[in-house]
């Protein structure tokens, strides 16, 4: 059993003995080897369930908006990408430091498939720094790949440069074949940690606005553009968008591309880790004007 | 053939305290500008966000204008600061996309450049024929 698990038993044990919380939200093995899920324990001898390993990549933190949890004191297991969702769940007001018990852990760097993910590869914020969290759990057995100074974004979204030195009407191509795939699940939405609204654009009960299924045709579009903007610059790097599509459909890539444009027209933002707000919730006369080369007439 | 009898659909956001006074004043000056426009008044450029845009494509716009304050006569300061910003945005996720950026069109037009809201609403639908109808918004999913 690697150190990170063995302590994250013994202090889930502890908090519920001690009654500090009502349950720990953690992880806990899957039916195949290569597979965490997400668990709930509330009794300080299922603590020895709980493990954290290099598939424990669900986004945990928006579990916390559930209504069942709203009465209970939680515990939380926390990597660094989830920490920074929890963040920005908080400075959205959407919850309060105080309410929840934060067991940050230091990430291995999560497996996309056979691979690394690329957001791992890229990340440089895999452990919750120290004064954020109640708890901080280190020692994880970090690959060889991990080591040492995480990707520039070109190195580890190449797809992008990829796609953006094809023609326009390739990229056209590429998309049509990879978005006509879409079934519009919203299993993406729903597995990304900052997609936390109390009610979803798509869920709206008003189809002359967003036109939902009443035209099959370019709704998949609208989605995915929609979707990318609003988490363009709240975007936590986590992953899960694209790990969840039951179709294999990189639409990480969409509002990647949008966190390489706003940083490099307005200076690098890392949502959940910088105390400024949000690129996109301000704007200001200083920035670049894309429209006005002419000047005043 | 074709190319000279298109006539494409162009909508106008135009914000109300400066480009749509722009269309108005044309109007009023007898300044002929082409009839593709279809103009939608909003309170400010800001309003105009990403959904909108792309429901006009849908809708069967080949074009879309978003008029605006020219950057510091903003109305409300900061509005037309924010449409920069996102607007900027949307056509570079479009081109990424592999769509037509060109045919989404930011300008500023304050409410006395009834000759600027002229001109550009000229060259705009000079360009939008050459390019001709817009199709990959409206059908990327059915596309054969
Ligand atoms: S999870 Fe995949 S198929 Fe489902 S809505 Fe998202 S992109 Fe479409
Ligand atoms: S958009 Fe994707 S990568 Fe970004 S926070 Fe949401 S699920 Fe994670
Ligand atoms: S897609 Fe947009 S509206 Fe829906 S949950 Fe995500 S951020 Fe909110």
């Amino acid at each position: 059993m690697c150190k990170i698990t063995e302590e994250l038993q013994q202090i889930a044990a502890e908090l519920l003995k001690e009654g500090k919380v009502d349950l720990v939200l953690g992880y806990t093995k899957g039916e195949q080897e290569e597979q965490s899920v997400p668990c709930i324990v509330t009794q300080p001898e299922d603590a020895s369930k709980l493990i954290f390993d290099e598939y424990s990549e669900k986004a945990l933190s928006k579990y916390l908006l559930e209504e069942s949890f709203q009465d209970k004191k939680v515990a939380i297991v926390l990597k660094g990408c989830d920490q920074r969702a929890f963040k920005l769940m908080q400075d959205e007001s959407r919850l309060g430091r105080e309410d929840v018990y934060l067991i940050g852990v230091e990430c291995p760097g999560m497996k996309w498939g056979e691979d690394l993910s690329p957001f791992c590869l890229h990340c440089d914020y895999r452990t919750p720094a120290k004064e954020d969290v109640d708890s901080l759990l280190t020692g994880a057995d970090i690959p060889e790949a991990m080591q040492g100074e995480p990707l520039d974004h070109e190195d580890s979204f190449t797809d992008i440069n990829r796609l953006e030195k094809m023609s326009k009407e390739e990229r056209f191509e590429f998309w049509k074949r990879q978005l006509n795939r879409c079934k519009r699940c919203y299993t993406c939405r729903n597995a990304c940690p900052v997609c936390t609204c109390r009610v979803c654009v798509f869920d709206r009960e008003n189809p002359d606005y967003i036109d939902r299924a009443k035209d099959q045709m370019a709704q998949h579009q609208f989605y995915h553009v929609i979707r990318a903007f609003h988490v363009s610059d709240r975007c936590v790097s986590c992953g899960e968008c694209a790990r969840v599509c039951p179709e294999g459909i990189p639409l990480h890539l969409l509002n990647q591309k949008l966190l390489r444009e706003l940083d490099k027209f307005y200076g690098e933002y890392q949502a959940g880790i910088d105390e400024v707000p949000t690129p996109l919730s301000h704007a200001n006369a200083d920035e670049p004007d894309f429209f006005g080369k002419e000047g005043k007439a | 053939m074709m190319q000279d009898t298109f006539e494409p659909k162009i909508i106008a956001f135009c914000c109300n305290w400066c480009s749509y006074a722009g269309a108005d004043l044309a109007g009023t000056g007898r300044l002929k500008y082409p009839e593709n426009i279809r103009i939608i008044r909003v309170p400010c450029s800001s309003r105009v966000d990403s959904a909108l845009v792309l429901r006009a494509f849908q809708n069967g716009a080949d074009g879309v204008m978003i008029a605006g304050c020219h950057p510091g006569d903003c109305h409300y300061d900061t509005g037309n600061y924010h449409t920069r910003k996102r607007m900027m945005l949307l056509k570079s996720l479009m081109e990424f996309m592999g769509l037509d950026e060109e045919r989404l069109l930011v300008k500023w037009i304050s409410g006395n450049e009834a000759d600027r809201f002229k001109d550009t609403v000229e060259s705009f639908t000079s360009k939008l024929k050459k390019m001709g109808a817009s199709g990959k918004v409206r059908d990327l999913r059915c596309a054969k």
